[in-house]
């Protein structure tokens, strides 16, 4: 399972790349999208900012690594294996992960360059636990719909689709929450009443995929 | 089906949508049951004394609509397990006519709701929670559709729309929750944890609404489901005649 | 807010949902209609043909 993983990642360092540029882009261009006129302070908006450029950006991510997978032929190469299918769903998920996390490693740090001056140092484990929870949501749920997403005519435009309502709730926690740690509230309820939404949430995708992946990834 | 068409040719008689006079019936006891609420709300509760006063009465077909659509999703979502587990077509149908009626009620939420809004709070939109989780149950329940419709082989289609059904059906606590627990401010809380906060007239117009609502769906659900059947009969006969 | 613009509105929001109910029951009943008769005319060209055949 793990030397799928790695097969998968170095398979596809071009869509590292390309998510990696895309989510610095991102960040210009929504820096000038919310120029205000007279110089307002955008902080504010910083936190939902951030996740904005993460979850398209594991959108396209998404998009590439089952595209890839789907033309190649690979897929029915894995579906030969002996190989229970929820593994499958973990070895993408974990895949994904990485990729997603990898991106993030890199861009963190041009964000804070960018937007957050020297703040986020400062409560980095609050903001990272935040992170990591994200991340797997983001990754649980993307991962599944991609499956389903796959099989069907126009899947880039459909995965979109799907996924977004389903990720709002995510998102919403995540970015309010990398806001308030951006405030300087790190250790606040609020904060850590996110992180265990965020925990509940991940968990019932989980779940959900657990139970339903074999039928997700087809006969 | 079979058994339908060939008595039909030899009676001379309409095909039927199945169950039609049991349909017809539940449609007007709901009928019945949303105008006996409207009346126990109107001319025997009182007006509301909050600050939203006679936009008040918006609530007893808002919020059973409100309701209804979440147990249609529940109603798709039950669908879509037996769906998974059985493989009967006819879960699927059910799936589909459920999630149909549920993007129906969840528009009229969203009509009623801008309109009350608009009344209450003068402005059409407001990001608050009822408003904001039903545009999202809307657009996510479209997606069930768009979903349907990109998938070509029939049996995957089915086994894909129920299992969309099936995570999809995770907003549905989230929206029920929204009102109750997200700092909401401009959302009335109707029936919170402590008991409803309502004049018992009220309570009883919106209980006899909900009644209402709920055979609605019921009976509009039905009516769907008479039209598929009516649809498998046309394509069994254009089968038949080698069309 | 006034109670006769209130009344307005609350008229506004109930006559929406019963145009919209009636008008997918219009649907509904239109779509039946045009289903029974092709399944009537494809019923009797069945029975033509096995009586025919």
């Amino acid at each position: 399972m793990v030397r799928k993983d790695i097969v998968s990642e170095l398979r596809s360092r071009e869509t590292v790349v390309s998510m990696f540029l895309f989510v610095v882009l991102a960040m210009v261009v929504f820096h000038y999208a919310f120029t205000v006129p007279g110089g307002g302070d955008l902080s504010f908006y910083t936190g939902g900012m951030l996740w904005v450029v993460f979850v398209f950006g594991a959108l396209l991510g998404l998009n590439r690594s089952f595209a890839h997978e789907k033309d190649e032929g690979c897929l029915d190469g894995l579906l030969l294996c002996p190989v229970d299918r929820v593994t499958i769903f973990l070895a993408k998920m974990t895949a994904n992960l990485i990729f997603l996390g990898l991106i993030q490693l890199l861009a963190v740090p041009v964000f804070a360059l960018f937007f957050a001056a020297g703040r986020m140092a400062a409560h980095l484990p609050a903001f990272l636990a935040l992170v990591v929870l994200a991340d797997v949501g983001i990754a649980a749920l993307g991962t599944l719909l991609a499956t389903i997403a796959m099989h069907t005519r126009a899947r880039d435009l459909l995965l979109p689709i799907l996924f977004l309502p389903l990720v709002i709730p995510l998102l919403i926690a995540a970015a309010s929450g990398t806001s308030a740690v951006l405030a300087g509230s790190a250790g606040s309820v609020s904060v850590l009443g996110r992180l265990a939404f965020l925990l509940v949430y991940d968990g019932v995708f989980l779940v959900l995929a657990y139970g339903t992946y074999d039928v997700a990834i087809g006969e | 089906m079979q058994s339908a068409s060939t008595a039909g040719a030899e009676a001379g008689a309409r095909p039927a949508v199945p169950g039609l006079a049991t349909t017809t019936a539940i449609l007007a006891a709901a009928g019945v049951a949303l105008v006996v609420g409207l009346v126990v709300g109107f001319w025997i509760a009182p007006t509301d004394a909050s600050t939203l006063g006679f936009s008040q009465k918006i609530f007893y077909f808002h919020a059973p609509i409100a309701e209804t659509a979440l147990l249609a999703y529940g109603v798709a979502f039950v669908a879509a397990l037996l769906y998974l587990r059985r493989g009967e077509a006819r879960y699927d149908r059910l799936g589909v006519a459920a999630v149909r009626l549920g993007l129906l009620f969840s528009l009229l939420v969203m009509v009623t709701g801008t309109i009350w809004g608009r009344a209450a709070w003068g402005v059409w939109w407001a990001w608050e929670p009822r408003l904001t989780t039903f545009l999202i149950a809307c657009l996510l329940y479209s997606a069930y559709f768009v979903l349907r419709g990109a998938v070509e082989d029939e049996s995957r289609r089915a086994t894909y729309a129920a299992l969309f059904a099936i995570v999809a059906f995770v907003d549905v606590p989230i929206t029920f929750f929204a009102t109750r627990f997200l700092p909401a401010g401009l959302h009335p809380v109707v029936l919170g944890l402590s008991g409803s906060g309502m004049d018992h007239r009220d309570l009883i117009a919106f209980l006899i609404s909900m009644a209402g609502m709920t055979l609605l769906f019921v009976g509009l659900l039905r009516l769907e489901l008479g039209i598929e059947a009516l649809r498998e009969e046309l394509r069994e006969l254009k089968y038949r005649l080698g069309r | 807010m006034p109670l006769a613009e209130a009344v307005k509105y609350v008229a506004a929001a109930y006559g929406a949902v019963l145009l919209v109910l009636i008008g997918y029951l219009i649907v509904a009943g239109r779509r039946i209609g045009r289903l029974q008769r092709d399944v009537r005319v494809l019923d009797e060209e069945l029975t033509r043909r096995r009586g025919g055949a």
